[in-house]
């Protein structure tokens, strides 16, 4: 196991490294980013899913190649191609360490929705498309590319795929393709009308989606698609065109991915105070890293449009917290499996906690936060 | 440079010394240094006690709590720290946040020292908190302004003020000793309502009146002397400050809470005599006779605990010392009372007076109203039927031996993988 780690490590560095030289000055910030989210991801792997198995080793950095090599493309349709390609061994991966389901495949399998991503590509393909409907297939892809595990989530093991390097890939994957497409690609008419209506329309889908979350009685369902909506966050963080909302997207990103391989699948256990910490943090509640980024990407705007979508997005995070209202504490006692209480655990509480000291910030420094949180006012 | 340095310091005493019993250890250390950042924040905005005397009446309260209790818990040290931070933060939105950090202490309090239901407990309120919270961010959020703003915070401040009829977060236990309870309630209401221009909008004075009054039915009497000190503050912001002087009084339901029914006496003359700006004369007359019978209730009903009277006499000497503080800084003119005050008063006053006579003898007319008991976040027992989450129908390969075969090829978890693989790639070279 411990050379299989090794050769992934060796492998993303050289990649990263290759990458890096490789990119112009504009986009070796962009290499940074996903080697930040694919480090971490295989950094926080307690559980050593990835070195499991060769084949995920393969995917996994088939997977980066692609991603990094998204980001190095000059056009939009040579990113959209590698972007795809991407998602689609993403989803390979779900399936080749999903345990076994039943039902109809093509509904609950995560191929399904990497499939219809490549359609919505091929789509933009077809000569003399107006940009409208160029801009329209990409936002669906991009949504698409955000809802990939809503696909599996009514398989009858599907808690087993949350939480995993998958999961995490996936946010990585959707998170890098939205900030970038934002970021270099983004066609002017996005801004204007009736696009710009994404800011509000963004925020709703993602509540309709928290408050189908409510109806699930199993809370790692609930986390699939709590993870799903913060892909839509960032996009959406990144779609309104502030850049102090940009960075808060990009830390979003970083967040998000990290947090996700941080949590462990044990039942909480209210004597372990730190996995009970790392497990709240997972949910964005605050005192946590995610807390932290939300608070920054939900900063003031002058946009009316984009000042409603912050308060829908708070109410969309809003309900997936009030799912602790129920919540309560297994009374039989559970042994520790200890697993995960190598040094995986106690750098990933250091680093939520850090995270999570950035609000703490706010009364050391209040001048400082004032004047970012005032930014968007002020533009 | 040296406020950072504070900060890296301490924040990791927080966590790292979860597992130690309140009260012990290495925990006082960084409950000294936040006492230190709230002395230094204090100094920063000295220029107007407006910002500042919120802190300092916070400060007698804690003070008056730890000569009470002999002890502070450096968590809700902590806590404080946030609620102070809060008190003195001009940005609404700073404000809410050191609200929800400080709720967090809170409750982190509650996890650390109870047993298995308090630590659920303790996890329930976060989200309860949040709750409360959630009208105000929206406010903040929508950048609403005027009334609509105003509206926002007070519908937070009544969720995290009132525990009547809601149960509110900080449980009974609690308010036995109801430190935590003010933490909670009181200061963070006094920093969202203290940023507010109130020049221009003079009903919401009488809104706080009305709503006191109403709430009184099932309210305490620390409940309602808040609510009214808001409204104080909408017409005057100076005797809205010298009516938080009165803090430390809230905090023991010993004898010295009949001072606290003079100054809610006084709160209801001065909103009464300022009612008739906002509204039409002979409605006013009704609304107060009718407020001063129903806030007159949680002063009469309140159970007295009988204390020291040189315990009682720290509160009143803390009580006094701010009070001449405030009056010596801001010096505040004595409003000139008026018809509707006097009727006011009156009422209060033979209220109060004869539910001292009558209380034992006809207790259901002062009894509180009991509020909302039930579970405020229900399980959903019936989830609707398409999201219901079941296996899903078992594919039927019931057919033909080979076909049967060609399928299960088909389905190998394996073989699906790499054939989807290569269709993938297949693609994704099509594209180029």
């Amino acid at each position: 196991m411990k050379f299989k780690t090794l050769v992934t490590s060796l492998g993303l560095v050289a990649i990263s490294v290759a990458a890096f030289i490789l990119a112009t000055s504009s986009r070796a910030p962009w290499v940074v980013i996903g080697f930040l989210c694919f480090g971490g991801i295989l950094f926080f792997d307690g559980y050593n899913q990835i070195p499991k198995r060769w084949m995920n080793i393969i995917l996994f950095l088939l997977t980066y190649v692609l991603i990094l090599d998204a980001v190095l493309e000059g056009t939009p349709e040579a990113f959209w191609r590698d972007f795809a390609g991407a998602l689609f061994f993403t989803s390979l991966l779900f399936e080749q360490n999903a345990l076994s389901w039943s039902g109809f495949g093509a509904l609950r399998t995560t191929v399904t929705p990497a499939l219809i991503f490549f359609m919505l590509i091929l789509a933009q393909s077809i000569p003399a498309l107006p940009p409208e409907v160029n801009y329209g297939l990409s936002v669906a892809a991009l949504i698409i590319s955000s809802y990939t595990e809503l696909f599996c989530i009514f398989r009858e093991n599907a808690a087993a795929t949350v939480g995993s390097f998958m999961s995490a890939l996936r946010v990585a994957c959707s998170g890098l393709g939205c900030l970038f497409y934002c970021s270099v690609f983004l066609p002017e008419i996005a801004r204007r009308a009736p696009f710009n209506l994404m800011y509000v329309g963004l925020p709703i889908f993602a509540l309709l989606v928290s408050l189908g979350a409510v109806f699930l009685k199993h809370w790692r369902r609930r986390q699939t698609l709590f993870f799903c909506n913060w892909s839509l966050f960032i996009f959406w963080a990144a779609l309104s065109g502030e850049s102090f909302r940009f960075y808060a997207a990009i830390g979003a990103l970083i967040a998000g991915v990290w947090t996700i391989m941080m949590a462990d699948r044990d039942a909480a256990n209210p004597e372990n105070y730190r996995e009970l910490y790392l497990k709240l943090s997972a949910w964005g509640v605050p005192g946590s890293f995610l807390f932290t980024i939300i608070i920054f990407a939900l900063g003031p705007s002058s946009d009316e449009l984009v000042r409603q979508g912050s308060a829908i997005w708070l109410l969309s995070f809003f309900i997936y917290w009030s799912g602790l209202g129920g919540f309560s504490f297994s009374t039989s006692k559970t042994p520790n499996k200890g697993a995960l209480n190598g040094w995986h655990r106690r750098l990933a509480f250091v680093v939520t906690l850090l995270g999570a000291s950035l609000i703490a910030g706010i009364r050391i420094l209040p001048e400082i936060f004032s004047e970012v949180w005032a930014q968007g006012v002020m533009k | 440079m040296n406020e950072l340095i504070i900060c890296i310091v301490f924040i990791p005493f927080i966590f790292l010394g979860g597992n130690k019993k309140a009260g012990e250890g290495p925990l006082w250390i960084p409950a000294a240094l936040a006492l230190g950042c709230v002395s230094y924040f204090v100094w920063q905005r000295s220029e107007n006690p407006l910002w500042w005397g919120g802190v300092a009446a916070f400060l007698a309260l804690t003070l008056s709590e730890v000569i009470e209790a002999k002890k502070l818990k450096p968590i809700t040290a902590f806590a404080s720290l946030f609620f102070a931070q809060s008190l003195i933060s001009r940005d609404i939105g700073i404000t809410i946040i050191c609200i929800v950090m400080g709720d967090l202490f809170l409750n982190l309090e509650t996890f650390l020292a109870g047993d298995l239901s308090e630590k659920n407990r303790a996890i329930h309120n976060i989200c309860r908190s949040l709750f409360s919270l959630l009208p105000a961010s929206f406010g903040v959020l929508l950048h609403l302004e005027g009334h609509y703003l105003i509206l926002a915070l007070a519908l937070t401040i009544v969720l995290r003020l009132f525990a009547w009829p809601l149960p509110h977060w900080v449980s009974e236990k609690e308010t036995e000793s109801p430190y935590s309870y003010l933490l909670a309630a009181a200061i963070p209401s006094f920093a969202l309502w203290h940023n507010q221009d109130f020049s221009s909008y003079p009903l919401w004075a009488l809104v706080w009146m009305a709503l006191a009054a109403v709430l009184s039915l099932g309210a305490q009497y620390s409940e309602v002397y808040i609510a009214m000190g808001l409204g104080v503050f909408c017409i005057s912001p100076v005797h809205g400050l010298m009516a938080i002087a009165l803090w430390p009084l809230l905090l023991h339901k010993s004898k010295v809470m009949y001072l606290v029914a003079l100054f809610a006496g006084i709160g209801g003359v001065l909103i009464s005599d300022f009612s008739i700006k906002a509204l039409n004369e002979n409605a006013v007359y009704a609304i107060e006779v009718l407020s001063a019978i129903l806030l007159s209730r949680p002063f009469v009903s309140a159970k007295i605990i009988v204390r020291p009277w040189f315990v009682d006499a720290i509160d009143i000497a803390l009580t006094a010392l701010l009070l001449g503080l405030f009056i010596f800084v801001l010096p505040a003119q004595i409003p000139v009372v008026g018809l509707q005050g006097i009727i006011f008063a009156g009422v209060f006053l033979i209220s109060v007076i004869l539910g001292k006579v009558l209380y034992p003898k006809r207790k259901r007319f002062f009894e509180p109203i009991n509020g909302f008991t039930g579970n405020l976040w229900p399980e959903i027992k019936d989830p609707i039927a398409l999201l219901q989450e079941r296996a899903g129908k078992q594919i039927d390969l019931s057919e033909g031996r080979r076909l049967r075969k060609f399928y299960d090829a088909i389905e190998s978890e394996s073989h699906l993988v790499w054939l989807l693989g290569l269709l993938g790639l297949a693609l994704a070279w099509g594209l180029r």
